[in-house]
């Protein structure tokens, strides 16, 4: 039996396919599901891809968060279940409230699209559980409004609690404006929540398993979400 | 001396409005008061708050 993976499409989900090939790729069954329906289909792990869900014409992820899904998806976000934000997918669990902050316009005002580096801060999660802190990954972004921002007390709440998941970097690991793509404060390009089953980050780890197209940096997150769904419960 | 000035953009007639749109949508079950809070501005990072409710011209 493999993991069952569901990804949420939503109208103008763009990397829903990618996510669910991703899945496949690295041996787990993709399931997909539709944001008007209020069920899961009993997946074990849920992503919430990139894109722009309803064309996001009020702001990133705004509209997303009242579709019907996104109900179950914080029950079972709620319940302990792997739930994985990619970009946009970031920007809806941040609207939601199931992440602390929110993504807003690029410091440099344009739309970045290039490979980065990123330094695993954190194997509490279940992308990471398979992967040494400090680890590097090559993984594209493609996005205009990935800015990571939230108040001080929550960055340092973040800190402390050992919940930020990914760092942008150099490609010795080195963090520093000069590697940060967006201006995200502290570096950050992925968080997870207090219980560490909720994690969303801008880079796109589907776009990065198979060699023929890019870097690989993606495999070993979708590996250990794969292994972390079929773990025997802790 | 210092001004403060409140600017108020509309599309011209006849064009689409896809953002007036979805804020239609949702008036009846967010109410102003959520659709302003909450469907257009972020309460994370951003404060609002509604200035005037007159009656439209025309729907």
């Amino acid at each position: 039996v493999s993991a069952r993976i569901g990804v949420v499409t939503f109208p103008g989900s763009l990397d829903d396919r990618d996510a669910l090939r991703a899945v496949e790729l690295m041996g787990g069954e993709g399931v997909p599901l539709w944001h008007a329906d209020a069920d899961l289909r009993g997946v074990d792990g849920v992503i919430l891809p990139g894109g722009f869900s309803y064309g996001d014409y009020l702001r990133c992820g705004a509209i997303a968060r009242f579709a019907p899904v996104m109900e179950e998806i914080r029950a079972f976000a709620t319940g302990g279940g792997p739930v994985l934000g990619i970009c946009n997918g970031f920007q809806i669990l941040c609207e939601v409230g199931l992440l602390p902050g929110a993504l807003i316009r690029n410091r440099s005002l344009r739309f970045v699209c290039r490979v980065v580096h990123l330094r695993v801060e954190t194997a509490q999660t279940p992308i990471t559980v398979d992967v040494e802190p400090g680890e590097i990954l090559e993984i594209p972004i493609k996005h205009g409004e990935g800015q990571f921002v939230a108040s001080d007390d929550d960055l340092d709440r973040l800190e402390a609690e050992d919940r930020i998941v990914f760092r942008y970097c150099g490609p010795d690991g080195d963090v520093s404006e000069e590697h940060n793509p967006n201006g995200a404060l502290r570096g950050i390009a992925g968080i997870r929540n207090e219980a560490g089953n909720v994690v969303g980050l801008m880079p796109h780890p589907e776009h990065a398993v198979d060699p023929d197209v890019g870097p690989t940096g993606g495999q070993a997150l979708f590996a250990s979400l794969l292994t972390h769904v079929m773990a025997p419960a802790r | 001396v210092r001004f403060s000035v409140e600017v108020l953009v509309t599309l011209k007639p006849g064009l689409a409005d896809p953002q007036g749109k979805a804020v239609e949508g949702a008036l009846p079950t967010l109410g102003w008061t959520n659709v302003a809070a909450r469907l257009l501005s972020n309460p994370v990072i951003e404060d609002s708050r509604i200035l005037e409710v007159r009656e439209a011209q025309h729907t």
